[in-house]
């Protein structure tokens, strides 16, 4: 199982996933509006995921 | 004797013969320019915006400031705070003709967009240290850039904006707080934080995002705002050879801008103004 956080909805999940790719089309998430983490690593959308792996979707943010 | 309490923790006479360059005073850039005037250190600030009643919730001004420039604002504010400091400003927006502003010891990106981001880093690429920092709401982000802009935003993005959903103060004060540190860092030599750090003041969480360059050194036509592409070529170009092989506006020594609106860095960034993804891809083959 993969640890999911998604931002934007502060919802957190375990979920089974192969690959990042997987998690954005299962979990309807718009992978223009955000960064994604892998173990606290920027990640690219076609990473392979592995049991225990934690990953972040966060917002991008553009204020200041 | 201003100093007297902070010259224990660090070197002032070091940090008063430096300059930094604040783009966008908002609630972010009023803070930054704040915290590093009482430091000494020297500043250009960069804003184009006046005064608005919106703004006084989370930025430095106050009721009396409403419809003045934020750069005459803010400079007057701070030579108040310390008379001691040199500051310069431009009232203008940042764009491809007015860069060479940014030349100073450190440049903060404290804007609301991609587009004007993605300029300064094409500017400061392998040349200035510089720190890209936002905030929306309860969140703040703070990154001293290490290699390029395009390491973080890599791929086609929406943002936010912060007129729609505005900053809470406190996110504010951190992330300025945060950012100026790695400033003073970064001025003093001294080492600086090396990941993108991220941070919810109202669900109390901290992260340390590690960035890696891209690891293939990809030719990525990156789409900005207003029809603005950037590009990285990750190779070294000659700019003489360029700028008499093209109609030339400007030409510095580490950047040329063409026409029509290219800005071409010495270190193989561009970024294409006002065009479209043709005439970009039609324009690189002519390199």
């Amino acid at each position: 199982m993969v640890k999911v956080f998604i931002e934007r909805q502060n919802k957190k999940m375990n979920v089974k996933a192969k690959d990042i790719d997987g998690l954005i089309k299962n979990l309807n998430i718009n992978k223009e509006e955000v960064i994604i983490v892998k173990n606290n690593q920027l990640t690219p959308r076609n990473e392979k995921l592995k049991d225990n792996d934690e990953v972040k979707f966060l917002s991008v943010i553009s204020g200041g | 004797m201003q100093y007297q309490r902070v010259r224990r923790i660090i070197n002032i006479d070091e940090l008063k013969k430096k300059t930094v360059t604040i783009v966008g005073l908002g609630s972010l850039g009023s803070f930054m320019a704040l915290l590093l005037a009482k430091n000494g250190v020297n500043l250009n600030l960069i804003d184009f915006d006046r005064v608005s009643i919106e703004n006084l919730s989370s930025q430095i001004y106050s009721r009396k400031d409403i419809g003045k420039y934020k750069t005459k604002t803010l400079a007057k504010y701070l030579k108040k705070t310390n008379k001691d400091i040199k500051i310069k400003i431009l009232n203008e927006r940042l764009n491809s003709l007015n860069i060479n502003i940014l030349d100073s010891d450190l440049v903060i990106d404290c804007t609301d967009n991609l587009e004007t981001r993605f300029l300064i880093d094409s500017y400061c690429y392998k040349k200035i240290p510089w720190i890209h920092t936002a905030a929306l709401k309860t969140i703040g982000l703070v990154y001293v850039v290490n290699n390029s802009l395009s390491d973080l935003y890599h791929k086609n993005i929406s943002l936010d904006s912060c007129d729609e959903h505005g900053i809470l103060n406190t996110t504010s004060f951190m992330t300025a707080s945060i950012a100026v540190t790695q400033a003073i860092k970064i001025l003093l030599n001294q080492p600086h934080e090396k990941d993108l750090i991220r941070f919810n003041i109202w669900n109390n969480t901290f992260d340390k995002i590690k960035l890696k360059p891209l690891r293939k050194k990809e030719i990525q036509i990156i789409k900005l705002c207003r029809n603005n592409y950037s590009i990285n070529l990750h190779k070294k170009l000659d700019l003489n050879i360029l700028s008499k092989k093209y109609r030339t506006i400007l030409k510095k020594d580490n950047i040329i801008i063409i026409k029509p609106r290219i800005i071409i860095n010495r270190n193989g960034y561009i970024i294409f103004e006002d065009t479209n993804k043709e005439e970009v891809e039609k324009w690189l083959k002519s390199l």
